[in-house]
């Protein structure tokens, strides 16, 4: 084995297997990522807590259909924000504004003035809530594009569209912030 | 990247996302459980806990390693197939609880206490009552074979955990219309929660099989030297 380490499809076969270490080796890595997309969906912690944990349970049950050349993490997101769109859907609500930005630590001499820590929260705090205030299917396209950090194609699971649906949602999106901003 | 892209990315960071919940701990746990809604924090913080317990249970056991190849879900009770099962450190008596009168059971349990009505079923020898987390019964009838019904209230929180070997079969059935499982041919350990605020597990190593079933909200188990059709015609007489 000289010391390759196992892919995602290595951990899947062992897990498929009844190696409970395997599963965890597979997700453990992906939990943050899919409770915040979660929360990002259904705008609530209980409801995305329920939503990635039944989420794991329906991977872990799918893991045969998991495909050899695939990554592991777009197709668990995937189960994930379908998990998560059914529960709001159950939950019938909007939640109100659901994220807010924390307060930036940096220390020494980079630190800055108290007067442009305020503005620079301020400024922070703003585009969050013109992100917020985006139509749903383009606030979630920037939250998973920008906020969360995902790949285009990662996105593209989550919001269960095509590349080329991504792209212009985000387009609009950026229009829009920038019009309000 | 435009400006306005980098500012959201770099806002990624910045944003106060709740803090994340051990999501496999929570997912072995409902492992073929039904998502439940409306979940109340007691019961969120008792999944978490119990689950807590459940792996530092397999965890302190010479089964440490020992994989979960399967998990089953029913009422109360949970059932997890694993390679390789812990030591188990024998009850005292046949089931939790000490002996009481039938009558004075029944007054201390929130449920009906059901009994079996087949003719040469009736004469139950022994009634052992734990009063933890809502009331457990366990009826005892003898002699051959010695026979075990223990009920509770099965609740989203199982109070039962059974743990079986790869020789075990695992078999959905019907009693009286509602859904069972009959677990058969292999050693098993049960572990019985404490719920008394420290969640030990109480292990007891049992040889013969048992049925499982469920009826109006409270949870059977059969156990004993029986063939599957013996237990389940049985378990259709008990009432």
């Amino acid at each position: 084995m000289a010391g390759r380490p196992p892919t995602d499809f290595d951990l899947v076969e062992r897990a498929r297997r009844g190696e409970a270490d395997a599963f965890a080796l597979l997700v453990r890595p992906h939990e943050d990522i899919a409770f915040r997309t979660a929360y990002l969906i259904t705008r609530n912690a209980a409801d995305a807590q329920d939503a990635a944990q039944d989420a794991l349970v329906k991977a872990h049950r799918a893991l045969g259909r998991f495909r050899r050349d695939a990554p592991f993490r777009p197709w668990l997101l995937a189960i994930v924000a379908n998990e998560a769109r059914n529960r709001r859907r159950a939950a019938g609500r909007r939640e109100g504004l659901a994220l807010r930005a924390a307060g930036e630590t940096i220390s020494g001499d980079a630190a800055p003035s108290p007067e442009d820590a305020a503005v620079a929260a301020a400024e922070r705090q703003q585009l969050l809530a013109a992100v917020e205030r985006l139509p749903d299917d383009q606030r979630l396209a920037v939250a998973c594009r920008y906020l969360l950090q995902l790949s285009e194609l990662e996105t593209a699971h989550v919001l269960a569209v095509p590349s080329g649906t991504v792209k212009s949602r985000l387009s609009r999106a950026l229009d829009r912030l920038r019009e309000e901003l | 990247m435009t400006e306005l892209e980098t500012r959201l990315h770099s806002l990624g960071a910045q944003v106060a996302y709740p803090e994340t919940p051990d999501l496999l701990a929570g997912a072995a746990e409902r492992l073929h459980a039904r998502p439940r809604r409306h979940v109340g924090l007691r019961l969120v913080v008792a999944l978490a806990l119990l689950a807590a317990a459940f792996a530092a249970v397999l965890a302190a056991s010479p089964g440490a390693r020992s994989a979960f190849l399967e998990l089953f879900h029913l009422s109360g009770t949970t059932i997890a197939r694993v390679d390789t099962l812990p030591h188990a450190r024998a009850l005292p008596g046949w089931a939790p609880g000490s002996p009481v009168p039938l009558a004075e059971a029944q007054r201390r349990v929130g449920f009906r206490i059901r009994l079996p009505r087949r003719p040469g079923d009736t004469e139950v020898r022994t009634v052992l009552l734990d009063e933890r987390g809502g009331g457990v019964v366990s009826l005892v009838w003898c002699c051959k074979p010695t026979l075990v019904l223990t009920q509770f209230v099965g609740e989203a929180v199982p109070y039962l955990r059974k743990l079986v070997s790869p020789a075990s079969t695992i078999e959905l059935v019907r009693v009286n219309g509602k859904r069972g499982y009959w677990i058969a041919g292999g050693p098993h350990v049960v572990l019985f929660r404490a719920a008394d605020g420290t969640f030990h597990d109480y292990e007891l190593r049992v040889t013969g099989n048992v049925l499982l079933w469920v009826d109006a909200g409270v949870t059977l188990r059969l156990e004993g030297e029986l063939t599957k059709a013996e237990a389940l015609a049985l378990a259709t007489s008990v009432r």
